[in-house]
């Protein structure tokens, strides 16, 4: 095509009077609009707008933030055979590093208690005075409770329960209320 | 120099068609480009011959994209090198050492829980210079925790906060956020014990407004704490994803966050006109430094010599010298201002490589699940952190470093007086109260330590107190509150804000300096209290 057809065929810009007149009527009619306290047509659909396109925003930030957390944790299973109850020795707490926990025997009588610090998860270590936390210098009682530092709340107590092939098993995700004890025929 | 041709209106005919402009003299021919290679090359990287005039350097200065992060001229009262002693050039420095080292040791670092602990044995004893390298990223990271919080004491001290530079405060903040988060993600990469029992503690104050939920007995609705235990690290014990998730937040996350807050920093500075200064040093004539006339004299600078030397592109609104209204006090930023800046950079540079030939990064033994360090102590800049944890877990690691931030952020905001900006603590009262509250403060920490140390607290006379009173009334608590109507009482006496937010600097500053120390060398195990560790009990 020849360029010059091209720029006869262009549809004339309008006089700038006329504009700055069209301009100038939008304007008013937005103000009169302002006045009455009622939104301009252009401002609500340049609003809707804004707010779409912020849901939209949000939705996918939300999605996105979601796949962070996970739906299943990789956790070891928090049930776990200890070995069968005659193994514990009666009046004495016997430690199981590997699983953080206390198991403690008086007679038929069994409880078990977390190792891990209420404070802030360290293990804590046993004394002739009860539990001793490293890392913060919490206390604990021998039955958890806590006598000083500043571990929020007593050790957690597990639930116990008996396996069919007579093993003690720790419930180390269902607590039970302190003092809380099984008993089991040895 | 090329000419470009004017811009032209289009005549339809597409660019390609359009006649390009006889360029002469500088084609020789295949042979003759081919010998010109080297000078041709050279000048199509950099445009400009090195300059040898102030105009000259204002437009090499103007024209580089790495340059251009300066004005093309300095004002000589940012160049005193005892108002900002070069501490935000120095911390950035260190961002470029960190990152080259950061990106070195990542050649060999493997994020794994097997392998993590190897790999960083086999960057010490086996990669060549690698013992070095990593001492360097350490003392590096070390160096710009203290950088970052004296370059804040600066800024603080000299009421460089104020308007207009109110908001690039607060993104200060956010720095020495991103410098502690990056310290902590950090040193949790080796996989020692010291990594395995820092993941734990820090994961565990995150789930430590559980202590609240607890007390109102809503966690198994709502677990704010554990969902953020949770997001933390992928899992509910410290294992494999959280190691993945820390290294992805040390190597990725938080360096791009600190790149594009560090980018708005110093836009913004540099959008303010500079470095804060005293409206005097804009009215009265400077000497220039780093002349001398022939009578020996140091000349004046600007109008008293008559001469004009930059050009066009140094006038941008409002910010800059006015011309013929008020004397110049500026020089060229080339060279003066980037000879300040490296020395700074050398300085602070000289300090990382010296301790690192000197001292090695510390490596703990490989992680174990089982048995915590006995104390288990984080690095140094977090012990104090780990003092006021001691008291609560919710207060100590989540409430009061939040209110501490809060607080330290509203400074610009509360303090609105318009004094002179860029002074060392304004006037002499300033000075006075950021001494005397210094030290007060000092006292008051050194008390909020000493009582639970001597006496005990609640607990100990109140075995069956609730847990949410000792949350909220606790050593680390009461200490902030007695800053806090320190600094309101400091406002009512002098009746000045500005007065009271240098006080509350110096609290903060104080009360800083006290819990680390006591963290780091009167805190030993089950983290009881020692005069020395030579009194440590043996076990």
């Amino acid at each position: 095509m020849n360029p010059s057809d091209e720029k006869n065929h262009r549809p004339k810009p309008r006089p700038l009077v006329e504009r700055a007149d069209a301009h100038e009527i939008a304007r008013r009619q937005a103000e009169e609009e302002e006045r009455r306290g009622r939104m301009s047509r252009r401002d609500f659909v340049s609003q809707c707008g804004a707010c779409l396109a912020g849901v939209v925003v949000a939705a996918v930030g939300a999605s996105a933030a979601r796949v962070i957390k996970p739906d299943v944790l990789p956790e070891p299973s928090l049930s776990f055979k200890v070995g069968s109850p005659s193994e514990f020795t009666s009046g004495e707490a016997t430690l199981l590093p590997d699983n953080q926990v206390a198991i403690f025997r008086d007679g038929e009588e069994f409880w078990s208690l977390t190792q891990v610090c209420t404070h802030l998860g360290c293990i804590v270590a046993v004394g002739p005075d009860g539990f001793h936390c490293p890392c913060h210098g919490s206390h604990f009682s021998m039955d958890g409770r806590v006598l000083g530092g500043p571990a929020p709340r007593p050790l957690q107590w597990w639930k116990l329960s008996l396996s069919p092939d007579c093993q003690l098993v720790v419930h180390a995700d269902q607590e039970v209320p302190v003092g809380t004890k099984f008993k089991f025929e040895t | 120099m090329v000419v470009k041709p004017p811009l032209q209106e289009s005549d339809g005919k597409p660019d390609i068609e359009r006649e390009k402009p006889v360029e002469t003299g500088d084609d020789r021919g295949f042979v003759g480009n081919l010998v010109q290679l080297p000078r041709t090359f050279k000048e199509s990287v950099v445009r400009q011959s090195l300059p040898d005039s102030d105009r000259a350097r204002s437009q090499a200065v103007f024209s580089n994209l790495w340059l251009h992060a300066h004005a093309v001229r300095t004002h000589l009262y940012s160049l005193r090198p005892f108002y900002t002693m070069g501490l935000g050039v120095m911390a950035g420095v260190l961002v470029a050492i960190l990152t080259i080292t950061g990106l070195l040791l990542m050649i060999y670092y493997q994020p794994s829980t097997e392998n993590a602990y190897r790999s960083i044995k086999d960057i010490v004893y086996v990669v060549p210079g690698g013992m070095f390298l990593r001492n360097i990223h350490r003392w590096a990271a070390h160096a710009m925790v203290i950088v970052v919080i004296l370059h804040m004491a600066r800024v603080a001290y000299t009421g460089a906060y104020k308007k207009p530079r109110e908001f690039n405060w607060v993104i200060g903040l956010g720095l020495l956020v991103l410098t502690l988060a990056l310290s902590f993600t950090g040193y949790l990469l080796p996989w020692d014990q010291l990594a395995f029992w820092a993941i734990t503690v820090g994961a565990n104050i995150a789930a430590s407004p559980r202590e609240i939920t607890d007390a109102l007995g809503i966690t198994s609705q709502i677990d704010i704490g554990g969902l953020q235990k949770q997001i933390l690290l992928g899992a509910e014990h410290v294992g494999e994803p959280a190691l993945v998730r820390f290294y992805v937040l040390h190597c990725v996350i938080l360096p791009a966050a600190l790149f594009a807050l560090m980018g708005v920093h110093f836009w913004r500075s540099r959008k303010d006109g500079g470095l804060a200064r005293p409206s005097w040093a804009n009215r009265i004539p400077m000497r220039n430094p780093f002349a001398k006339d022939q009578e020996g004299q140091r000349p004046f600078l600007g109008d008293s010599t008559g001469v004009k030397t930059y050009g066009l592109m140094a006038l941008i609104r409002g910010r800059t010298p006015a011309v013929s209204r008020a004397p110049d006090n500026t020089v060229p930023s080339w060279p003066y201002a980037f000879l300040a800046e490296a020395a700074a950079g050398m300085v602070i540079t000289a300090v990382v490589f010296l301790l690192s030939l000197v001292f090695n990064a510390p490596l703990k033994e490989l992680a174990n699940p089982l048995i915590p360090e006995n104390p288990a102590k984080a690095p140094w800049y977090f012990l104090g952190l780990q003092e006021i944890v001691a008291y609560s877990a919710f207060a100590g690691g989540i409430l009061i470093p939040t209110i501490v931030l809060i607080g330290l952020g509203l400074i610009p905001y509360l303090d609105r007086e318009k004094d002179e900006q860029g002074i060392w603590f304004t006037n002499r009262l300033g000075g006075l109260i950021a001494a005397k509250s210094f030290v007060f403060a000092l006292v008051a920490a050194a008390a909020a330590v000493a009582i639970p140390v001597t006496v005990g607290w609640l607990r100990t006379w109140f075995p069956d107190i609730p847990q949410l009173v000792i949350t909220i009334i606790n050593p680390g608590t009461l200490l902030m509150l007695v800053y806090v109507a320190y600094c309101l009482l400091v406002l009512r006496r002098t009746k000045s804000t500005r007065m009271s937010a240098i006080a509350l600097f110096s609290c903060f500053l104080a009360g800083f300096i006290v819990l680390t120390v006591v963290g780091t060398i009167f805190r030993g195990p089950n983290w009881e209290f020692y005069w020395s560790s030579s009194n440590w009990p043996v076990h």
